[in-house]
């Protein structure tokens, strides 16, 4: 609660026009610890016609009083023990633009100002319903859902079912529900980002940048929930049907439409809002938590924090690390830091492992998809492996070091060698991805945007934004690209500049991804296809890549995957890399010919013919088991026992799915008779007995079979009273199970 | 009538002109802040430069800065639409010192802004102040006219 501080008079408007406020709302503070300090809040008046009390009233959460800009001075630092002066303090200070605004077009409700009210009139356009009507609370949040949504996935958020991409998902599904409500029978939502682009595309490029991607996502997400959202209405539309408002829906059942229905708890609440119903909150949660107690998974990203301070600590006292790799494969440095664990040492004697900071490098430190550089370094009187490069944000260069023989202490002169072909390997696929990516966009389409690399020695790995499956076709055309941009053989170039300059050039930067003053920009592929004096492939990178494409030699895909909903995954291999494994493939394929006796190009044809063989093969060996068993074979014929036709056959080598209708056919053929079948198979028995119509009620198939399954060494069995089957272990107790069966009779 | 475009732009040029650096909107997505899911305000592309943990080659600077505010288990998202000013997405406009002009700077600009700049009524402005900060109330004074 406000507690309000009275100055010389009471708070008046016109009469006190500065108002004391003694909590936390006009004292800002940035966590537990930091810079901290007083605020002052600047408030509009919309005046008396609209109730409301001014700031630090009782009835100041009225409408009449808003509060338009915050000042925040922050003057004092607060530690752990006391809060201290700043020599040097800061101002920030925030002011919403919607409300400004909504003040200075003389409106009082945000929704009212020109930009949100282009947006409530397409949104009533495409819908086809009045903007001011009674759908008018569904554009509004149309209206805002769509701001978000699109400015989160031109930041490179894509909807998902956990963190950033899960918020993402409950707006956009918020806003698809209203739209659902207007009567919009198809995905409507994305027919509105041509009017938010025209609104707000000037100040934010990203969005025209992202435009394709954006529309992609919008429509096929609506197109999912449509999926679903009928049925989940219909649960919704039951538990509300002839029940008074003011009711509380049950939290499993709103849990049910979230874990099933894709239902995102707020949008069951707005629709219940709608009812004047609430939703059991207590109860939705305790279903979540169980859910999510069966499968935990931590955050990722978070790193092992505990041993990475260490880096921190020598990046203020050091510069970063100076990277000579573009040009050069070994340098002269000098050992700045040895580090073991979380702790600086002086030296790494013999056979000891460490990490290492020198002040410049031809080492490659892992860093956007592409791992690290290995290698030696050497001085004096010793040598050391490099087992891996690692980069900090900080640009330190960690080194993983090796001893092999002497002492590297810090101070040292040494000299870096990186594995050369390792590293011609690294570059080629790291090139080839550029190639793929630009490849995929033209054939998939715009929207077709980098979410993940990795570029390693052996093969290069490529994630991207795309709703499907990538066709055979699709790849093969996307692979037929990449290998003719590979034989045009012309330059790779590189280039710093800023970047804006790079964005001009249609440099392919990766959303979301902040990039400092200079930018690296990497071109290749030769000239675009529609506009010769541009460049095929531009895009922002800081890694190590060939001199011509040429370099590359050949790209072969070798898979495409799905890594998340909305985000594919390519594979693939280049250089000598694609050659292994042209020939590995092609070293099965001669193996496999070989063991037939035939060339590897009547391969296709003769597998398929010995497949049709083997499935005919398999119809006449069961046949012939049932004339078989019909017939005769092992065993004994048929004896009368006790004044009953007793049928025993022993089976070798029969399966047990075989047996119950080899005793259909042979009890067509007998009378007064037991039929008794044991079958081994793999070392294992089963039995079936049956029981023919005339001994009905004197003889029971299900009494019989437990006696031979007992002699067999198993034990129960079961089935009908004129015909039953069980099974045993034993199968070199067949015959006595025969025996036991004819005994029993 | 002025329209958000101008009013946007009308404040970082006011700002621009009196010695701050037009800085682009950070990413909604924070580049260096595991804790926070979505910028939420102009400072947070500035945090290290309030600690003093980083320094730029400018020392005031203005932006127009894209927030969200939707994460969490408790959040607006379920009033948007039904109130006159909730919202998931919208912009922040700011003007930051980093150890430079302070309090009466601050208020300053601010005044001269949205009465002169923007043509705002000054009767029909009020301020809070920190019931301790006895200089905000006399620099608003002297400043404002506020009584």
């Amino acid at each position: 609660m406000k507690r309000l501080i009275y100055g010389r008079k009471s708070p008046v408007l016109n009469d006190d026009r500065i108002i004391r406020i003694a909590t936390s709302d006009n004292f800002w503070a940035m966590g537990d610890t930091g810079p901290c300090g007083p605020c002052s809040e600047i408030f509009y008046d919309h005046g008396d016609h609209i109730p409301g009390g001014p700031p630090g009233s009782p009835d100041e959460d009225g409408d009449r009083f808003i509060e338009i800009w915050n000042l925040v001075f922050m003057q004092f630092e607060q530690t752990p023990g006391q809060r201290i002066a700043l020599p040097k303090p800061s101002i920030d200070t925030g002011m919403g633009l919607e409300r400004i605004a909504a003040v200075l077009q003389g409106k009082h409700d945000n929704y009212d100002i020109d930009l949100m009210r282009a947006l409530i009139e397409a949104s009533a356009d495409v819908s086809g319903t009045d903007a001011d009507g009674s759908h008018n609370i569904s554009h509004r949040v149309v209206a805002d859902h769509l701001r978000a949504s699109s400015f989160l996935i031109a930041d490179g958020v894509l909807p998902s079912n956990e963190g950033r991409g899960y918020v993402l998902r409950r707006i956009m599904r918020r806003a698809m529900r209203h739209i659902h409500q207007m009567g919009c029978a198809d995905p409507t939502m994305y027919r509105l980002v041509p009017t938010l682009v025209a609104e707000m595309g000037a100040q934010y490029g990203e969005l025209g940048r992202a435009q394709s991607l954006i529309t992609e996502t919008l429509k096929l997400e609506e197109t999912r929930f449509k999926e679903t959202l009928g049925r989940g209405l219909r649960i919704l539309n039951d538990e509300l049907a002839g029940k008074a408002a003011g009711g509380t829906l049950d939290g499993a059942t709103a849990f049910k439409l979230y874990d099933t229905f894709g239902f995102p708890l707020d949008l069951t609440q707005d629709f219940m809002r709608g009812y004047g119903w609430q939703v059991d909150l207590d109860a939705f949660n305790a279903a979540m938590d169980a859910q999510k107690a069966n499968a935990r998974r931590a955050w990722s990203g978070s790193g092992d924090s505990a041993t990475e301070t260490i880096w921190l600590d020598l990046a203020q006292n050091s510069e970063p690390t100076e990277f000579l790799g573009y040009t050069s494969d070994t340098a002269e440095a000098i050992v700045t830091a040895l580090v073991d664990g979380n702790a600086e040492i002086e030296e790494i004697g013999k056979a000891g492992k460490g990490r290492m900071i020198v002040n410049q490098t031809p080492f490659y430190g892992e860093s956007g998809g592409q791992v690290g550089d290995v290698g030696t370094i050497s001085w004096d009187n010793g040598t050391a492996r490099v087992t891996d490069t690692q980069k900090t944000p900080s640009g330190l260069f960690i080194h993983h070091v090796e001893i092999i023989s002497g002492t590297l202490a810090k101070g040292q002169e040494v000299r870096l060698q990186i594995d050369v072909s390792r590293r011609l390997r690294l570059r080629a696929n790291h090139s080839a991805t550029h190639l793929l990516h630009e490849s995929l966009r033209l054939v998939l389409g715009d929207h077709v945007a980098q979410k993940g690399s990795l570029v390693s020695p052996d093969r290069l790995r490529f994630d991207f934004s795309h709703q499907k499956a990538v066709t055979a076709d699709e790849l093969d055309q996307v692979q037929q690209i990449v290998n003719a941009r590979i034989r045009m053989n012309s330059d790779v170039t590189t280039r710093i500049m800023t970047p804006d300059a790079a964005i001009e050039l249609g440099a392919l930067a990766l959303f979301g991804e902040k990039y400092g003053d200079e930018v690296r920009v990497v071109q290749m592929g030769g000239a675009a296809d529609d506009d010769p004096s541009k460049v095929w492939s531009v895009e922002l990178c800081g890694g190590t890549h060939v001199g011509r494409t040429g370099d590359i030699s050949l790209l072969k895909i070798i898979s495409e995957s799905a890594v998340a909903g909305g985000v594919r995954r390519i594979e693939a291999v280049t250089h000598e890399g694609a050659l292994a494994w042209i020939d590995a493939r092609d070293a099965i394929l001669t193996k496999s010919a070989d063991l037939l006796k035939i060339a590897p190009d009547q391969l296709a044809n003769r597998v398929a013919q010995l497949v049709e063989d083997r499935k005919k093969a398999e119809r006449d060996i069961s046949q012939l088991r049932r004339k078989l068993a019909a017939g005769g074979g092992a065993g004994n014929g048929s004896d009368v026992v006790n004044g009953i036709n007793f049928v025993g056959r022993l089976l070798e080598d029969t399966p047990a799915r075989e047996l119950k209708s080899m005793a259909d056919e042979i009890k067509l053929s007998v009378e007064n008779a037991v039929i008794c079948l044991v079958a081994t198979d793999a070392g294992k028995a089963s039995i079936v007995v049956a029981v023919t119509a005339d001994l009905a009620g004197q003889k029971s198939a299900v009494d019989l079979v437990k006696i031979g399954s007992a002699a067999l060494g198993g034990g129960g069995g079961g089935g009908r009273l004129d015909m039953a089957q069980a099974g045993g272990p034993d199968a070199s107790k067949a015959a006595a199970a025969l025996k036991a069966v004819s005994a029993a009779l | 009538m002025s329209s958000v475009n101008d009013i946007r732009a009308t404040f970082l040029d006011y700002f621009g002109k009196n010695g701050h650096e037009i800085v682009a909107s950070s990413p909604l997505v924070p580049q260096n802040d595991p804790t926070l899911m979505f910028a939420n305000s102009g400072m947070v592309q500035f945090k290290t430069l309030f600690t003093g943990a980083e320094s730029r080659d400018y020392v005031r600077a203005t932006t127009a800065q894209k927030c969200v505010r939707a994460g969490g288990k408790h959040n607006d998202l379920e009033n948007v639409g039904y109130t006159a000013r909730h919202h998931t997405f919208f912009e922040m406009l700011g003007n930051f010192s980093f150890g430079d002009y302070f309090k009466e700077n601050a208020i300053e600009l601010a005044w001269n802004l949205i009465t002169k700049e923007y043509g705002l009524d000054a009767s029909k402005l009020l301020v809070t102040v920190y019931h301790e900060d006895d200089e905000a109330a006399n620099l608003w004074k002297k400043i404002a006219g506020l009584e």
